[in-house]
């Protein structure tokens, strides 16, 4: 572990004092090298391996249902360089990942991956990528439920080696999330678990109908409290159960489009890490070749050359590759057909639009079924 | 090749070599600001062929920068001969100037250049090796990878990537437009961090999509590739 961060380290040191040297050349330099505060400091990373999955026989009841909210890429929204679409890419990517993971583990209800956070489910599940280059993998992740409390957050550290000869899949990164998850929901006891089940659901509600179900649950910064329940035969309920079964079919027919892409993504997004880390690896292996010797010239400076531009030019083209898949991944502006009570809705747009779009329409519909009564 | 043109040096031009290495190879070209211009930018946009006639030959270069190295030497030894004292010009370093004139074949061997350009991107496709790609609104941000760094900008009258390795070597290509669209040129410097020598290769292109296409195609997963009349798109 501490031997990687080394590498690393002594890799940017050698950049660093390449690129100051070019800096501190006298000469009618052929062109501004790129700034020195450019590269990342070396950030005390401790990496973690992946964790055993704890899997469970049955869920524990009642079933928590999760949403798993599509990755924060740590981009800018109209940023469209080559990086910037891969990572949008690997966003969905990774939470269809944890998804899996979350699912394997056999100890919670539905999991469903959601384009925006909201009240639908009663934990919802924030990520966000700070770093990702192929190689390293830091993830920020913050579970919170539908109150707005924060359950825990936990910061994801992966640097991807192939040391057994064949990379981890990516889900068990996110063991350690499903692991903390089931830990924090058995810390409950079967009481607080319905109430919290209860209280997400009035929650939500309160989103449709603010007036109908306020007083009901109180929520402050230090916790929440659920007052009472609104009646199991109160008509309002049944109307609001059935809205929030119309948004848990947008995003199954969401999850079913990005699942069908994504298996077509994936293959490619794997063959771009596995060349990324390989091609890191063996310029690592043979910079300390060359520092073992003590004698840098043994090695010609051609050959120093050629295998540092050969490594970067293999790289750039893998990226390449991956970048023209994932900007066809972002292409894809598939409209979504839905079928309500009465009518068949079509929905076109980005996911984000689409999703809002649908649930304006849930509220409308919702706000004339009231109406009507 | 660099071994015919220096075997004509004496074995003391041999021996003095590596001692005068400072700067007479250095910098072929004038520095350039790492700030993007508010000039409008030039448009590459098309296909380009390489004009073998009108480029640099690395060879020829490399020939005649060792004979400008040989006729410095020879000076040299003149002066030592007369007594005299001599004003010596710096000929740099030749076990660089090799490394970076093989590298320099390397780097700039794709014959063929695909630039597409739009409001938000300059895409240089290069046959055989990566596209070079920038992003024409905000600053010249560098983009780093575990592997190098990579940044362009626009200067006003051309447009500039630089690609920098971790050893230190550096490639900068510089693109310039001619007057009447028809020519593009590619200047390569490549440098080593912590010498002076530079290389600069110049390669011209010509035009070699006579008439546009008319028609843009994108990439998509579902629908395959989707085109569309460029006219539509304008309309």
């Amino acid at each position: 572990m501490l031997a990687t961060v080394t590498d690393r380290q002594r890799v940017w040191r050698m950049a660093r004092m390449g690129i100051c040297a070019l800096l501190l050349t006298v000469c009618r330099a052929t062109a501004s090298a790129l700034p020195v505060e450019a590269f990342p400091s070396d950030l005390p990373v401790v990496w973690q391996a992946p964790q055993p999955l704890e899997v469970a026989t049955a869920p524990s009841m009642p079933e928590l249902d999760i949403g798993v909210v599509l990755f924060d890429p740590g981009v800018e929204n109209n940023d469209d360089s080559p990086a910037a679409v891969v990572r949008r890419l690997e966003a969905s990517l990774l939470a269809r990942e944890l998804k899996a993971a979350l699912i394997e583990s056999n100890q919670f209800g539905v999991v469903r991956l959601v384009p925006e956070a909201s009240a639908l489910t009663p934990v919802s599940i924030h990520s966000e990528i700070l770093r990702s280059d192929g190689r390293d993998l830091i993830i920020h992740v913050t579970v919170r439920d539908a109150m707005s409390q924060v359950w825990f957050h936990h910061t994801i550290s992966h640097r991807e080696t192939f040391a057994t000869g064949a990379a981890i899949a990516l889900k068990e990164v996110f063991h350690v999330v499903s692991n903390r998850l089931r830990f924090r929901w058995q810390q409950y006891s079967s009481r607080e678990r319905a109430q919290l089940v209860a209280a997400s659901e009035v929650r939500y509600a309160e989103t449709l109908v603010p007036d109908a179900f306020s007083g009901m649950l109180n929520v402050s910064p230090d916790g929440w409290q659920l007052k009472r329940l609104p009646a199991s035969d109160d008509p309002m309920l049944a109307r609001i159960t059935r809205v929030r079964n119309q948004e848990y079919l947008f995003c199954d027919a969401i999850d079913e489009q990005y699942e069908e892409l994504a298996e077509r993504v994936i293959p490619t997004y794997a063959l771009w890490r596995r060349a990324t880390v390989e091609q890191a690896a063996w310029l690592e292996r043979y910079e300390q070749r060359v520092m073992d010797r003590d004698d840098k010239d043994h090695d010609s400076r051609f050959a120093r050359m050629q295998a540092q531009y050969a490594a970067y030019r293999s790289y750039r083209i893998q990226e390449q590759a991956m970048y023209e898949l994932a900007e066809a991944f972002e292409n894809e502006t598939q409209p979504t057909t839905l079928r309500t009570v009465e009518q068949v809705v079509r929905l076109e747009g980005t996911l984000a639009v689409q999703y809002n779009e649908w649930r304006r329409l849930l509220r409308d519909i919702f706000i004339l079924e009231q109406g009507v009564l | 090749m660099a071994g015919s043109a220096l075997s004509g040096l004496t074995a003391c031009g041999r021996l003095l070599l590596p001692v005068y290495l400072v700067t007479l190879l250095g910098c072929v070209s004038e520095s350039a600001p790492v700030t993007s211009s508010s000039r409008p930018m030039s448009d590459l946009t098309g296909q380009w062929e390489v004009d073998y006639a009108k480029s640099d030959s690395i060879q020829t270069q490399i020939n005649a920068r060792f004979r400008e190295v040989q006729r410095e030497m020879r000076r040299r030894q003149d002066a030592i001969e007369r007594g005299v004292s001599y004003q010596a010009q710096p000929v740099g370093d030749v076990d660089t100037l090799i490394a970076l004139a093989k590298m320099a074949e390397l780097v700039t061997e794709s014959s063929i250049l695909d630039i597409e350009q739009d409001t938000r991107w300059l895409r240089i496709e290069r046959e055989n090796s990566f596209a070079l790609s920038c992003q024409l609104k905000g600053e010249a941000e560098p983009v780093l990878s575990l592997l190098g760094a990579e940044q362009c900008w626009w200067d006003g009258q051309q447009w500039h990537f630089l690609v920098e390795l971790p050893d230190g070597l550096m490639i900068e290509h510089r693109f310039v437009i001619s007057e009447g669209n028809e020519a593009l040129a590619q200047r390569t410097v490549m440098g080593m961090a912590g010498t002076a020598t530079r290389l600069e290769v110049v390669r011209i292109f010509s035009r070699s999509d006579a008439t546009f296409r008319g028609y843009r195609c994108t990439e998509t997963l579902s629908r395959g590739r989707v085109c569309t009349t460029e006219a539509a798109e304008r309309g």
